[in-house]
């Protein structure tokens, strides 16, 4: 399901991937804390890596101050 | 004299076609499934009663796909709005939630590129075709069914058994194979090989047909 509806608000998804981007992780290590199918957590990556919400580095990937910001306004 | 536009089929044993698609799940591409395997499968047309019945069968046994690391992605030449539309219906009709998503092909671009589309059965449609991918992303099994049979959806589950069988334990399986039954020995290479065959202890019937349990 796509992280981030069409009123910019966070999917249920979304906030789960956020919450366990707290420390950097791969794709692997969000699917162990968030039982989330693998096609799911990257397709949810790559769009909020779009909407700056998700930095990437070398196959890992940590919520940025955005997606920080975002994940306690709809917490 | 009608012309036929030759399309592209896939071939066993070779990557799969790459594809991104606007699914209901939302925008997914081919690699996004790495590391699990995928049944990737079209049918005809969203609120029909074949497909309906194959979709009903597909998520009843969705959990036992789940349980061998299996993704589900139907296709149709369908809108995403008809599609979820179709989802909700069967959800109303027959109590059944899809969990899966389904790609909405408007523009026939995965049909072209999976050789879903049988023009002698239909121009508009795709028919009822079944991929198997592994979690390389490499093709190992299509099944195609016409539009008007509907799919054995224990027997895509069946394929699957048996290509992690075979891709665990290097053999093959035989006719009607099920979990649980022996299994065939790849036949031996050399006459070596085949002498030895006939004292392995397997059992054999004549030297390239060996079985055993596993």
């Amino acid at each position: 399901m796509p992280c981030i509806n069409s009123n910019g608000e966070l999917s249920a998804n979304g906030r789960r991937i956020l919450a366990a981007l707290a420390l950097p992780a791969t794709v692997e290590q969000i699917r162990d804390q968030t039982e989330l199918p693998l096609y799911l957590i990257r397709s949810g990556i790559r769009e909020m890596v779009g909407a700056g919400l998700v930095a990437a580095d070398r196959g890992t990937f940590q919520v940025t101050e955005s997606g920080q910001a975002l994940l306690a306004r709809q917490s | 004299m009608e012309t036929v536009t030759p399309t592209g089929f896939p071939r066993l044993g070779q990557p799969a076609p790459a594809f991104e698609a606007d699914t209901t799940h939302g925008t997914l591409r081919l690699e996004d499934f790495k590391g699990s395997w995928l049944v990737l499968f079209s049918h005809p047309a969203d609120f029909t009663p074949v497909c309906t019945t194959e979709f009903v069968a597909f998520a009843e046994l969705a959990p036992e796909f789940k349980k061998r690391n299996v993704e589900l992605l139907g296709l149709s030449i369908d809108s995403t709005f008809s599609h979820i539309a179709w989802m909700r219906n069967i959800e109303q009709n027959f109590g059944v939630k899809v969990p899966f998503p389904v790609i909405a092909d408007l523009d026939k671009t995965v049909a072209t590129l999976y050789g879903m589309i049988m023009p002698g059965e239909s121009k508009t449609e795709t028919s009822r075709c079944v991929f198997i991918i592994d979690p390389n992303a490499i093709l190992r099994a299509m099944i195609y069914y016409p539009l008007t049979t509907g799919r054995n959806v224990a027997e895509i589950l069946r394929v699957i058994d048996a290509l992690q069988t075979t891709d665990k334990h290097g053999v093959a399986t035989p006719a009607n194979w099920k979990p649980g039954e022996k299994v065939i020995v790849p036949p031996p290479r050399t006459t070596e090989d085949a002498e030895a065959r006939m004292k392995a202890g397997l059992e054999t019937k004549d030297w390239y047909f060996s079985k055993k349990a596993l």
